[in-house]
């Protein structure tokens, strides 16, 4: 066990160092820079997205949470000037509050009922700042939102360049990342897995079923506002259309393909197929269909996704050494 | 899309259930539609399946599950 964790925090080491040299390896390349940016809005919100599943519930409500801190903040910012280190968490507050009131009526649906309430409550904040033209900007959305300044201990950081948003949206990415890891490793993770596998057994030992529900949905909600604070102040414009429904969906497409069991499935999900999703570019609506392809593919042939590679890869080699080890020993004999 | 909310809304494997939801959210989409716009529409659309699924959390007439 030890020497796993060990492993373990070698490899995670090993992916960090990686990370944060990208931009020296690909020498700032622009596009390249966009992808990484791209890569780690994609697992912040793949990884807020695993902690809801770990209680069982996928929830389609994590774009429109997405909106409300994307929206908190390029509204604070264009009519009051404010920063987006201030708004990130006025934001992040917001959607916290309006989470765990929807959570309350939310969490009483279970399975495909669950899936179909919170797609509704996804397409209402969609909706909503669709509706009021004047104050979000109506399908048209919100423009100038201009990527932000950092003054600090006389150091000036000017994010529009993309390597300085780059080491931005990596940090913050490594920072759910880790926060989802040590929530999934605590006794609160524990209770998490343990409604997952039988809700009404948790229930009959004391547990709180509907608070931890309810923590759980808040938590990643926040999480996905904050994505979404930075998501809006990197593309400098946003719309409803940026947080419709197909937004939580390729999340959830990571997810399964990346595999459910540990934090590693989101995280390696996202990042391969974000990159697959850019190699693809060129082919047009293709990709579109790649991934039902991939979905399916996993899901039949893989079903613990891309994080039980290397579990299969050591039973291939185990059994391969006994088949040799049994073939030696009848040579012998 | 709209026949996916209508079916879940109902409840699954209720046919009583699919004609009551086809109903009423062709009746709160049109009526909506004619007295608001069409954007309140939808949302109404959506709040109703979300208000019924929330009292309802089997659907109109759908079985309460057991697992």
């Amino acid at each position: 066990m030890n020497e796993k964790n060990r492993i373990g925090a070698v490899i995670w080491g090993i992916v960090v160092a990686l990370v944060l040299l990208m931009p020296f390896i690909m020498q700032q390349n622009k596009y390249m820079m966009h992808i990484g940016i791209q890569m780690s809005f994609n697992v912040a919100l793949a990884t807020s997205m695993w902690l809801i599943w770990t209680l069982g519930f996928v929830s389609f409500a994590h774009a429109g949470f997405m909106g409300i801190g994307a929206y908190t903040t390029a509204l604070l910012f264009l009519r009051l000037g404010w920063p987006i280190w201030i708004n990130i968490w006025i934001g992040a507050l917001l959607a916290g509050l309006v989470a765990s009131l929807i959570s309350l009526p939310l969490m009483r649906t279970r399975a495909v009922y669950f899936f179909m309430a919170s797609w509704a409550v996804g397409e209402v904040i969609k909706r909503i700042f669709a509706m009021f033209r004047q104050f979000f900007g109506g399908w048209d959305g919100l423009l100038f939102i201009l990527p932000p300044k950092l003054s600090f201990l006389g150091l000036h950081i000017d994010f529009s360049s993309r390597v300085a948003y780059y080491y931005l949206a990596v940090v913050f990415a490594m920072m759910v990342v880790f926060l989802v890891y040590r929530i999934n490793q605590s006794r609160t993770g524990t209770i998490f897995w343990s409604i997952h596998e039988a809700e009404i057994l948790a229930q009959h030992v004391g547990i709180n079923v509907l608070r931890y529900k309810v923590l759980a949905f808040t938590v990643a909600c926040t999480f996905a506002a904050m994505t979404g604070a930075l998501y809006a102040h990197y593309h400098t414009f946003i719309n409803p259309k940026s947080f419709d429904i197909w937004v939580s969906e390729f999340a959830l497409v990571h997810i399964i393909v990346g595999g459910l069991a540990t934090v590693a499935g989101p995280v390696l999900g996202a990042t391969v197929l974000t990159a697959v999703d850019e190699a693809l570019r060129p082919t047009g609506y293709y990709r579109v269909i790649l991934f039902g392809v991939v979905l399916i593919l996993t899901v039949l042939f893989m079903p613990g996704g891309l994080e039980s590679i290397p579990r299969r890869i050591r039973a291939l080699a185990e059994r391969l050494r006994k088949n040799n080890g049994g073939s030696s020993k009848d040579a012998t004999t | 899309m709209k026949a996916f909310m209508i079916v879940i809304m109902g409840g699954l494997g209720s046919i009583l259930g699919a004609l009551i939801g086809a109903f009423l959210i062709g009746f709160i989409d049109s009526f909506v539609t004619t007295l608001a716009t069409a954007e309140i529409a939808y949302i109404m659309g959506f709040a109703a399946v979300f208000i019924i699924l929330v009292f309802k959390p089997a659907g109109l007439f759908g079985q309460e599950w057991e697992d």
